[in-house]
């Protein structure tokens, strides 16, 4: 199934330079979003990780269509 | 005399209607039971004024205070506050700035000063070691913050700093900031506006004074030490490499990012305001407080005709108050818009919110068009400039956009579209989509501010965790926590950047282990964590007390019906209002309040405010 991918600010480096921190990936059935993003190398320990804009559960597998996003949990504006 | 370490214990009291001043000392169980900065400032303001007088009058007191740590080898040890109270909202203000002038203010030997009454007419204070003189500012009344700062370092010393209003400040514009080194800003409140119905253009400051320490070997080993850790990762980080405007990206992905007037949380314009929009077109450098290992500044120019300029920023909350507010997503205007901020003086979150809650007014039909001079609707980039230097002004439509976005919506019969808290605009986090910060919003003591407690944080930004924004639950104790924390951070003379991630436990929300080594070593007071925390909520309660004296009542820890009746329709906070009710009472329950909002005996009794 397709899912998007919006990896933002300092972790646009995690996907190729002319994707600009955006992309469609095609995953199979099962996939959790920590996994997906462990797999492009995303240090998941220090991130924030949501779907469709919220936390998702532990081993939640990802949906047709959803937005992951992560950014560095690092702070503040 | 006091002999205490990190602060000197002497505070500046400064008459400007005689032109006197005053050297006065600090008992040393008042220094440590306020820490210093805010905390110190309030004690001074409940002790020395009317909460109910009038803010533009010469009853009010202004007053700069640095903290202990300012001036000291701890990274990020140089910020002050201003504090006063605030004509734009009646209540306190509590603004704070970094750059050089808080060191330069520490090394004239004085921890505070304080201004009373007023000039009559245009003067700045030259503060030079111990030496005090009142020279006339008649030459520089009507300069912009960049000349005013030349032209008094040019005839004082190059080597001084200097803090200051524009022409926003002299026309008592209620959204005027004071200016130091030309482009920090202690910005929120309308704080410019009281210096400048002091008649007191700038204060320049010179000295070769050093805080003592207590033990200052292992002060200057841990500051040392802090220093390259923070300097190390800070060379990865979104703050070096974005700064805050990193953030629209994320507060949009949340749903709250505020988009015209807060009427939606998430804003089709958003990749072209962000982080890699501003480092790619106008980023020079990152920049650096004095001697900050985290250098978050951004230095940046503009060369697209029609919006030439360079200067310092935008930062995140000019991004959002002066773009996805006002519908404009041209990085080319916002950023000289902020730039026209910085010179005349202003702070852009009330600027910015102010003009989108007039957008969204005129385009409802409520503002006529005679009244502006012109259409403004939401987009305008240009409309959005031109009203930012008018309300600098006071020009046409100017001068009541100068008033904020609260009396501009009440005087056209309409509060509701006034999106404040205790009248000050909210800052870039739409509360629909983040509870913990509505609660924030409506409990700060100067209205609505993301830095008197800033749980976003942990909502938002997931430092020291990741908490689930759209939840009421625990938000009462954490805010609380929160709040205590951040006051004492303000007290200390450290900047927040540095305090969330290194200065308390990562196990403990906001526990402040580092911070307690951090203060002992410096003053030799034997603060514990509690003791330390405990002095930020000692501060919070005095402060609101001050609020209560000024009129303040349980009926305006409140928010904007929109944000408490009008849900959000897109993104993952799409039908969400902040339900306030269900975390007020607990708020208050926790505080040790009664169910008016106001500090109990007891509470009182505990935190020694009897």
């Amino acid at each position: 199934m397709k899912v998007e991918v919006k990896l933002i600010a300092t972790y646009r480096e995690y996907l190729p330079p002319e994707c600009k921190g955006k992309t469609m990936m095609e995953v199979e059935e099962g996939t959790t979003a920590v996994s997906l993003l462990t797999s492009l190398g995303v240090p998941i320990e220090e991130s924030v990780v949501l779907v469709n804009g919220r936390s998702p559960q532990p081993n939640e597998p990802l949906t047709e269509g959803v937005t992951i996003a992560s950014f560095s949990a690092i702070a503040g504006g | 005399m006091n002999t205490l370490n990190g602060w000197y214990g002497r505070i500046l009291r400064v008459n400007l209607t005689n032109q006197t001043y005053k050297v006065e000392t600090i008992d040393p169980q008042t220094a440590k039971d306020y820490v210093g900065g805010r905390g110190w400032a309030i004690k001074y303001l409940m002790d020395g004024m009317d909460p109910a007088a009038d803010a533009l009058s010469p009853e009010n007191m202004l007053i700069f205070a640095t903290g202990p740590l300012t001036g000291s080898p701890a990274p990020t040890g140089n910020r002050y506050m201003v504090v006063t109270k605030s004509p734009l909202t009646g209540i306190l203000s509590n603004s704070n700035s970094g750059g050089d002038f808080p060191t330069w203010m520490k090394r004239t030997g004085f921890d505070m000063f304080i201004f009373e009454g007023k000039a009559e007419s245009p003067v700045y204070l030259w503060i030079n070691n111990d030496e005090i003189e009142f020279r006339s500012a008649d030459h520089v009344w009507g300069a912009q913050v960049p000349e005013t700062t030349d032209t008094l370092l040019a005839e004082t010393d190059k080597k001084a700093k200097v803090a200051c209003i524009g022409p926003a400040g002299e026309n008592l514009v209620k959204s005027a900031a004071i200016m130091n080194d030309k482009d920090r800003a202690a910005a929120r409140s309308g704080v410019g506006a009281v210096m400048g119905s002091k008649n007191l253009k700038a204060v320049v400051c010179q000295g070769s004074h050093k805080i003592g320490m207590a033990d200052s070997g292992n002060m200057r080993s841990l500051s040392r030490e802090m220093h390259k850790t923070v300097g190390e990762a800070s060379k990865t980080s979104v703050l070096r490499i974005y700064g805050t405007p990193y953030v629209p990206d994320v507060t949009n992905e949340l749903g709250i990012l505020p988009t015209r007037n807060f009427q939606t949380g998430r804003f089709e314009g958003v990749e072209n305001i962000n982080g890699h929009a501003l480092n790619e077109n106008f980023l020079i450098r990152p920049g650096a407080c004095f001697k900050c290992p985290i250098v978050c500044n951004r230095i940046t120019k503009v060369e697209t005709p029609g919006y030439e300029g360079e200067g310092e920023g935008p930062e995140y909350e000019s991004i959002g108050a002066l773009g996805s507010a006002c519908g404009v997503d041209n990085l080319a205007a916002i950023t000289k818009a902020n730039y026209y901020c910085n010179e005349y003086g202003m702070d852009t979150i009330t600027v910015g919110m102010t003009i989108a809650c007039a957008m969204e007014m005129y385009e409802a039909g409520i503002i006529p068009e005679s009244d502006i001079g012109k259409p403004l609707k939401f987009g305008d980039a240009d409309g959005m400039i031109e009203f930012v230097i008018k309300t600098a002004l006071r020009e046409g439509f100017g001068d009541k956009l100068a008033e904020g976005s609260y009396a501009l919506a009440e005087s056209y019969g309409h509060p509701e579209y006034s999106i404040t808290a205790k009248k000050l605009e909210f800052p870039g986090y739409d509360p629909r989509g983040a509870k913990g910060m509505g609660l924030l919003y409506a409990t700060s003591n100067i209205g609505a501010s993301h830095m008197s407690g800033d749980l976003a944080y942990a909502e938002v930004f997931g430092t020291p965790e990741k908490l689930d924004p759209l939840t009421t639950e625990n938000k009462a104790e954490l805010i609380a926590r929160f709040e205590d924390a951040f006051t004492l951070i303000d007290a200390t003379g450290l900047c927040v950047f540095l305090s969330v991630r290194y200065v308390f436990d990562d196990d403990v929300m906001l526990w402040p282990t580092r911070m307690t080594e951090l203060m002992n070593l410096t003053t030799g007071a034997d603060y514990t964590p509690e003791t330390l925390l405990q002095a930020g909520e000692r501060v919070f309660n005095l402060e609101r007390l001050f609020l209560l004296k000024a009129g303040v009542t349980k009926a305006d820890d409140t928010l904007p019906k929109r944000i408490l009746e009008e849900p959000l329709t897109v993104g993952p906070a799409a039908g969400h209002v902040v339900e306030l009710d269900q975390m007020l009472p607990r708020f208050y329950e926790v505080r040790g309040w009664n169910e008016d909002g106001v500090p109990t005996p007891e509470k009182l009794a505990e935190l020694g405010l009897s």
